[in-house]
């Protein structure tokens, strides 16, 4: 099976027949709308990183109403939830130990009167920290709401200050307020963060794993011989097993857009047109991927497994959990060779930020280039196979 | 005569293992020239050769007049080819794959039309064209595969273990459509390792470990053993034959039924010196008859030559 002649009518007919083996294909069927929903599922409703319900194991060993604001300023900020009262701080280390409670803040007994002597007051909190993250925007919301406190507490006590000496005239600054305004996922909702990444993973799974397994199934099954000693051109094979995946991925990008706004109510302000472009060039990248995979796969089963070797870390290595800029060097270096973080830049620009190609245009360069070089490297071996 | 396939020295070797081992010969244009050999003595890598599935170590050949080297592509159009496992799309219907492995031929319209209701014919598919063809008759399937194959009317045609697992009624229809062909003119490349197959073949090839040992028409190679072949027939026939194996004028002994296969060298008088034997044992109830040799005599004798 050689040559890189492309006969319309005959391509036509090969498209067509891998339409209806993919239709007819359980396991196939299966990957095609199950993963999607699937995925949905799991990203849209179970995966949360938002930090909220923070359980508080307390010890209030002062009992005033200023320790009891306190604890009432935690509880009302909406992160905080009053989990126990306890009667001593060895009781804590139970239910931080469970993973009961997320946390044990013990009030002093002498809060009030250190309060308002004047003296530092100090509150004791032990976190839970085996979610370091977790931890570390607890620890923030901590602060932020103990200087809350303080801060109100000073002003009061100096507006006491000046209102007992009499002059009325002398004006009162509120302390510098700081007003954060965080733009493009206001809500900092994980969902919306997660959602449209969602989108490269399946189009990458989907392409990767059934394009392979479609190469390999005509091997199994001995068509493959067929096909190989009928007048099929090379060029043909290759565009008439990748093509019916490419139009799926399209239609999936498509699909699972609309249900991301539509029903997950993920905002979406860049261009759709540019979404559908872009991802052209993306599923180039995972189709010559899978071209690969199904050179080096003699079982859909092996086809199955390696897509996953692919996969598993090309997500990693996308930031579709873990920023890239965190990563140590060389693997910020690795990823420049993963399509998946270029799209995966790319619809998160378009989902969030609304931007479009003026904006994107070195991800979308990047992943033409890797694209180009990607799959004449594997056409290139695919066809060694048949020599 | 026409020659449609011939090879020189062909050789295939696999990581230093020759699964074809410098093997010459011609088929003429409407033979049906047979492949016959045990499992694993090339066959199947021979033909993958001439199909341009597999392409050779050393040596040369055409098909059709092409090179299989360097003219595949023009010897596409003109061969046919029936792999040993079941190659259409099962997934699919018997219509299905008919178009789709016409269509890839370059056949449309009326034409593929015409060639799929020959097959149609041909395969006995009856109303089952819109059948997915998991789940037809396996004598069916193999005529159905076979259609697959000659759907682009091709001269040469390459059947690789056609019959393997098929019953002996569909074999001998099959055989019938074979014969079929050969007589429109069509050249059949055949291999099996069915000995009463092989003697439907005009000539044929016996291959052992890579190599051709004996090449000629069944009736020739048959003619051309050095030995002749008796029955014996006695009650105690399981004694008998332990008592006579080892004897040292009797090449071969093989048990058939209740009879007594018997190859001796013709040198020898087996009726006479036999009888000496069982009179001495005191066998007297038995009778010894002379009986024509059968391909697998041939090949058995070859292979025991060989050390096989």
């Amino acid at each position: 099976m050689k040559g890189i002649l492309i006969r319309p009518a005959i391509l036509k007919s090969f498209i067509m027949k891998e339409f209806k083996q993919i239709l007819r294909d359980k396991r196939m069927k299966m990957m095609l709308f199950g993963s999607p929903v699937l995925m949905l599922i799991v990203f849209g409703y179970a995966v949360n990183t938002d930090i909220s319900e923070i359980k508080m194991a307390v010890l209030d060993s002062d009992k005033t109403s200023e320790s009891r604001q306190l604890l009432r300023k935690f509880t009302s900020s909406g992160y905080f939830t009053h989990y126990v009262s306890l009667e001593s701080p060895d009781e804590a280390a139970k239910f931080l130990d469970k993973g009961e409670a997320d946390m044990f803040i013990h009030i002093p007994a002498d809060f009030k009167k250190n309060l308002y002597s004047g003296k530092a007051t100090e509150l004791q909190i032990i976190l839970d920290g085996t979610d370091s993250s977790r931890a570390s925007v607890i620890m923030a919301y901590i602060n932020q709401i103990s200087s809350d406190f303080s801060v109100e507490y000073l002003t009061q006590k100096v507006r006491m200050l000046v209102l007992s000496r009499g002059s009325s005239s002398v004006r009162f600054n509120e302390p510098l307020p700081v007003k954060e305004r965080i733009l493009f996922n206001p809500d900092l909702t994980s969902r919306n963060f997660y959602l449209p990444g969602v989108l490269s993973l399946l189009v990458a799974l989907i392409t990767i794993m059934l394009t392979s397994m479609s190469v390999v199934k005509e091997r199994e099954s001995g068509t493959m011989e067929q096909i190989i000693v009928s007048p099929l051109s090379s060029a043909e094979f290759i565009a008439g097993k990748t093509l019916p995946f490419a139009i799926i991925g399209v239609a999936e990008i498509s699909v699972i857009t609309l249900i991301a706004i539509a029903w997950f109510k993920v905002p979406f302000n860049g261009s759709f047109v540019f979404l559908i472009f872009s991802s052209i060039f993306y599923i180039m990248c995972t189709l010559s991927v899978s071209l690969y995979i199904s050179t080096v796969s003699q079982t859909q089963q092996q086809a199955m497994l390696s897509t996953f070797l692919f996969f598993i870390p090309a997500m990693m290595l996308s930031g579709f959990i873990f920023p890239i800029y965190a990563m140590p060097e060389i693997f910020q270096y690795i990823t420049m060779l993963n399509p998946m973080r270029y799209f995966m830049a790319i619809i998160r620009g378009i989902f969030l930020k609304g931007v479009g190609f003026t904006v994107l245009w070195h991800e979308l360069l990047a992943l033409t280039v890797l694209g180009s070089v990607l799959i004449s490297l594997s056409i290139r071996r695919f066809n060694r196979g048949f020599e | 005569m026409e020659i449609s396939v011939e090879v020189q020295n062909l050789t295939k070797r696999f990581d230093g293992f020759t699964a074809v081992d410098s093997i010459n010969f011609s088929v003429m244009k409407g033979e049906i020239f047979g492949f016959l050999g045990p499992n694993g003595a090339g066959k199947s890598t021979t033909i993958k050769m001439l199909c341009g599935i597999l392409s050779p170590t050393e040596g040369t050949g055409t098909v059709s007049g092409y090179d299989i080297v360097t003219e595949q592509d023009k010897i596409k159009n003109t061969i046919g080819y029936m792999s040993q496992k079941f190659s259409l799309y099962s997934d699919l219907t018997v219509r299905e794959n008919l178009q789709f492995f016409g269509s890839i031929y370059g056949l449309t319209g009326k034409k593929l039309q015409e060639r799929i209701d020959y097959v149609r014919e041909m395969a006995g598919i009856g109303d089952r064209m819109d059948s997915p063809v998991d789940i037809l008759p396996g004598g069916i399937k193999q005529r159905l595969a076979l259609g697959g194959a000659i759907l682009h009317d091709p001269p040469v045609l390459f059947l690789d273990e056609p019959t393997s697992g098929v019953d002996p009624l569909m074999r001998r229809n099959f055989w019938e459509l074979i014969y079929d062909f050969s007589r429109k003119g069509k050249t059949i490349f055949v291999t099996t390792h069915y000995m009463d197959e092989a003697e439907h073949c005009s000539r044929m090839a016996l291959v052992i470990a890579g190599k051709i040992i004996a090449l000629d028409t069944p009736d020739n190679l048959k003619r051309s053993l050095p030995y002749s072949v008796y029955a014996l027939r006695t009650d105690d026939f399981i004694k008998v034959f332990d008592k006579i194996a080892k004897l040292d004028f009797i090449e071969e002994a093989a048990i058939f039924g209740s009879d007594i296969h018997i190859l001796c060298d013709n040198k020898y008088k087996l009726k006479s010196e036999l009888g000496k034997v069982l009179n001495k044992s005191g066998i007297t109830d038995y009778r010894i008859e002379r009986i024509p040799a059968t391909l697998e005599d041939v090949f058995v004798t070859h292979a025991r030559k060989l050390g096989v």
